[in-house]
C-alpha cells in the first residue's frame, strides 16, 4: 500500500512539470508585453527598457522559466505587476470563498448525485428512472450561468432570501457566510449532480449484469443486501472517477459562479490578471490551480485501492 | 429401486417453459420441460451450447432476468411445495438453504471487492442464524471441507488472489454451507484444466453424498455425466428429448440426438481410432424453430412424420424414456454403418 502511494506521487511530478511549462509558455507566447503594459502610457521606450530588465524580461525565455522555477519551489511567488502585492497574500485573501464554494458545491453534488443515481438504477426502467435521468439531462444541457442568474431572479430578487451579489467571510457574521453562500452552492451542486447521477446509474447497471450479482442473489440476499453491500462497492471506482473530474470541473465552474454571484474569489482572481496582462499572477494562479488538479486525481487514484483490492499491489 | 418409488422425489418439475421476449421474436429457450429428481441421487442434463440447461437451472431458483426472461408455466414442486408459488420472500430462503447453486464461471463468479471470508459468511449469518464469529469459524471449516489448505488465513483474501480451481471450490463451500437439499452444478467445470476439472467434479461427488445432497449435474460433456450421474435427461432447443440411467443412455440410446451426441465424443471403451463423427447440420435458431421435432433436419432417422408432429416423451424401456417416432428403430453408431453402406 505505501509502495502504491508513493508511485502514485512520484507519478505527479512530470504532470507538474508539464504543467508548469504550459502555463508558464501560455503567458509568453499570449500577445502583448508585460513591460509596456506595466509602464503605462506615457512612458518612453527607455523606461520601458529598464522596466524589462528589472523584471528579468530581457533574458532568453529558459532562462526565465528556470528561475521561475526555481522560485517557485522555494515558495516564492513573487508578486503583482499591477499593483505589486505579493501574489501569495493576493491568494490567500482570494481562496477562503473559492475554497468553500468547491467544497460545499462538491458536497452537494455527491450527496444529490449518488442517491439519484442509485434510485435511477434500482428503479430501472420505472418512473423513478426516468425521473433520475431528466434531473441528470437537465443539470448538464443547462447553461451554468442561466441557472444562476435563474437563482439570483427567483430566490435574491423576488423572495428576497439570499443576497444577490457579494461574499460575506465567516469572521464577519456566520449568517452572513450562508447566505451568501447558499445559491452559488446550490448551483455548483445541481450542475455537478448530473454527471454524478449518470455515472452511478450506468455503472450500477452494468454490475447488475454481473456473474456475482447472480451469485449474490443465489444465496438468498434480499436485494438490499445485493445492492449495498455487493453492488455499489464494486460501482465505486467509475463513480469515484467522475467525482474527482467534477473536483476538476468545479475549478472551471467556480470561475463561472464567482462571476455571476460577484464573489472575490481566485476564479474572478483569474479573469481579472488576465484582463490586466498581470503574467506572474495568471502564472501562479495557473500552477496553483493544476497543483489542485493533480492532488485531486491523486485522492481518486488512492482511493481506488481501497475500493479495488486489485489494485493494491 | 422399488423402495425408491415410493417416496416422493425431492424435486419434481412440470412442464416448465420459460421464454424470452423481444420486440421481434421469442425464444422458447425452456419449453415443457418435466423431470424428477429423488433425494440424494445424481442427475446429468446435457445437451449443446444454448439448448436451454442455464435457463432450466435459473428458472428452479427463479433467477430468470426479466425482462426480457418470463416463466410462463409450469410447476416446481420442491419438497411439497410448488416453487414458482412462492412469495419473494419465501424463495429467498429456499435459495442458498435448500438449493445451493454453482456457477460456470468461476472468474467471475465471486465477488471481486469483498473477501472470500465474508461472501461465505453472508449464507450462514442470513440462513443459519449464526453471530459474525461464529459464521467466521464455520466459513473457515468449510474452506477446510472443500480442500483449501490454510483455510483459515485464506478468509482475508480477495478472490484474485486465488486460482480458478481454488475459486470453484470456495463457490461450492458457499452453496453448500447452509447444508441444502440440492445442489445445482452448472457447467461447474467447464472452464478449467482437465485435471482440475476431476478433482472438482470428485470433491462436489464426495461432499454430496456424504451430505446426503441431490446433485444436478448440467454439462455439454457426455464424459463427466457418464462417470456421475446416476440418471442423465438429455435436452435439445428447450425440451428433454431422452431420459433413463446412465447406463442406458450409454448402453442403448433411444433418441438420434443422443446417439449423435455420443459419436460426437471420444470413449475409452472404444479403439482409439474410431473416427468422431460430429452431429451434422447446424444448433437451430431458438427464435425460429421449425415445425415439428426440431432434430429432424440433423437426423438420420427422420420420417415424413417429424416435420408435421413433435414427439413426447414416450416409454422406450424401463425408467427410460424418449422423444422419437422411430425410437424402436435408433441404435448407436449410424454415422459408422451408413459411411459402409
Ligand atoms: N438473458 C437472456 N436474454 C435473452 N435470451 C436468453 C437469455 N438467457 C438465455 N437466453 C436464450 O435462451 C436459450 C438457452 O440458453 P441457455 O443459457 O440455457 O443455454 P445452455 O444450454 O446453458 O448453453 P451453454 O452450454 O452455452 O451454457 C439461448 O438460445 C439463449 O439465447
Ligand atoms: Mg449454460
Amino acid at each position: 500500500m505505501t509502495a502504491y502511494i508513493a508511485k502514485r506521487l512520484l507519478a505527479t511530478v512530470p504532470v507538474l512539470i508539464f504543467v508548469g511549462l504550459v502555463a508558464f509558455s501560455l503567458v509568453h507566447l499570449a500577445p502583448g508585453d508585460a513591460a509596456n503594459i506595466m509602464a503605462g502610457d506615457y512612458a518612453g521606450p527607455d523606461d520601458v527598457k529598464k522596466l524589462r530588465t528589472e523584471l528579468g524580461l530581457d533574458k532568453p525565455v529558459w532562462e526565465q522559466f528556470t528561475e521561475w522555477v526555481g522560485r517557485t519551489v522555494r515558495g516564492d511567488l513573487g508578486h503583482s505587476i499591477f499593483n505589486g502585492k505579493s501574489i501569495a497574500e493576493l491568494v490567500s485573501t482570494r481562496i477562503a470563498p473559492t475554497l468553500s464554494l468547491a467544497m460545499f458545491g462538491g458536497l452537494l453534488a455527491v450527496t444529490l448525485g449518488v442517491p439519484i443515481g442509485v434510485m435511477a438504477a434500482w428503479k430501472v426502467g420505472t418512473k423513478w428512472d426516468r425521473l433520475g435521468q431528466l434531473w441528470a439531462a437537465l443539470g448538464i444541457s443547462i447553461p451554468g450561468f442561466w441557472l444562476g442568474l435563474i437563482l439570483i431572479y427567483v430566490f435574491a430578487v423576488n423572495l428576497r432570501w439570499f443576497p444577490v451579489i457579494g461574499f460575506v467571510s465567516l469572521n464577519e457574521s456566520v449568517t452572513g457566510y450562508v447566505r451568501s453562500l447558499t445559491l452559488p452552492v446550490c448551483l455548483l451542486g445541481i450542475t455537478g449532480s448530473a454527471t454524478i447521477v449518470r455515472m452511478t446509474r450506468a455503472s450500477l447497471l452494468e454490475v447488475f449484469r454481473e456473474d456475482y450479482i447472480r451469485t449474490a442473489r443465489s444465496k438468498g440476499l434480499a436485494e438490499r443486501s445485493v445492492l449495498f453491500r455487493h453492488a455499489l462497492r464494486a460501482a465505486a471506482i467509475p463513480i469515484v472517477t467522475v467525482i474527482g473530474f467534477l473536483a476538476a470541473g468545479l475549478i472551471t465552474g467556480v470561475v463561472v459562479t464567482e462571476t455571476v454571484f460577484t464573489i472575490p474569489g481566485l476564479g474572478r482572481l483569474v479573469t481579472e490578471s488576465v484582463g490586466r496582462r498581470d503574467f506572474p499572477v495568471v502564472q501562479s494562479l495557473l500552477m496553483l490551480l493544476a497543483f489542485i488538479y493533480v492532488m485531486v486525481n491523486l485522492l481518486v487514484d488512492l482511493s481506488y485501492a481501497f475500493f479495488d483490492p486489485r489494485v493494491r499491489l | 429401486m422399488t423402495e425408491r418409488q415410493t417416496v416422493e422425489p425431492l424435486l419434481q418439475v412440470r412442464d416448465l417453459k420459460t421464454y424470452f421476449y423481444s420486440p421481434s421474436s421469442v425464444v422458447r429457450a425452456v419449453d415443457g420441460v418435466t423431470f424428477d429428481l429423488r433425494e440424494g441421487e445424481t442427475l446429468g442434463l446435457v445437451g449443446e451450447s444454448g439448448c436451454g440447461k442455464s435457463v432450466t437451472a435459473l428458472t428452479l431458483m427463479r433467477l430468470i432476468p426479466n425482462p426480457p426472461g418470463r416463466i410462463v408455466g409450469g410447476e416446481v414442486i420442491f419438497k411439497g411445495r410448488d416453487l414458482l408459488k412462492l412469495s419473494d420472500s419465501e424463495m429467498r430462503k429456499v435459495r442458498g438453504r435448500d438449493i445451493g447453486m454453482i456457477f460456470q464461471e468461476p472468474m467471475s463468479s465471486l465477488n471481486p471487492v469483498l473477501t472470500i471470508g465474508r461472501q461465505l459468511t453472508e449464507a450462514l449469518e442470513l440462513h443459519m442464524n449464526m453471530s459474525k464469529r461464529q459464521a467466521m469459524d464455520r466459513a473457515g471449516e468449510l474452506l477446510d471441507m472443500v480442500g483449501i489448505p490454510d483455510a483459515r488465513t485464506r478468509l482475508k483474501d480477495y478472490p484474485h488472489q486465488m486460482s480458478g480451481g481454488q475459486r470453484q471450490r470456495v463457490m461450492i463451500a458457499i452453496a453448500l454451507s447452509c447444508n441444502p437439499k440440492l445442489l445445482i452444478a452448472d457447467e461447474a467445470t467447464t472452464a478449467l484444466d482437465v485435471t482440475i476439472q476431476a478433482q472438482i467434479l470428485e470433491l462436489m461427488q464426495d461432499l454430496t453424498s456424504r451430505l446426503g445432497t441431490a446433485l444436478l449435474i448440467i454439462t455439454h460433456n457426455l464424459g463427466v455425466v457418464a462417470r456421475y450421474a446416476d440418471r442423465v435427461n438429455v435436452m435439445y432447443a428447450g425440451k428433454i428429448r431422452e431420459m433413463g440411467s446412465s447406463d442406458d443412455i450409454y448402453g442403448s440410446p433411444k433418441h438420434p440426438y443422443t446417439v449423435g451426441l455420443l459419436n460426437s465424443v471420444p470413449r475409452l471403451d472404444e479403439p482409439a481410432k474410431t473416427r468422431l463423427a460430429p452431429i451434422r447440420g447446424e444448433i437451430p435458431n431458438m427464435a425460429d424453430l421449425p415445425a415439428g421435432c426440431a432434430f429432424r433436419d440433423r437426423c438420420d432417422w427422420a420420417i415424413e412424420r417429424c416435420g408435421a408432429e413433435d414427439p413426447t416423451l414416450t416409454e422406450a424401456g424401463r425408467e427410460h424414456w424418449s422423444a422419437c417416432w422411430e425410437s424402436a428403430k435408433v441404435s448407436r453408431r449410424p454415422a459408422a454403418q451408413k459411411a459402409k453402406v
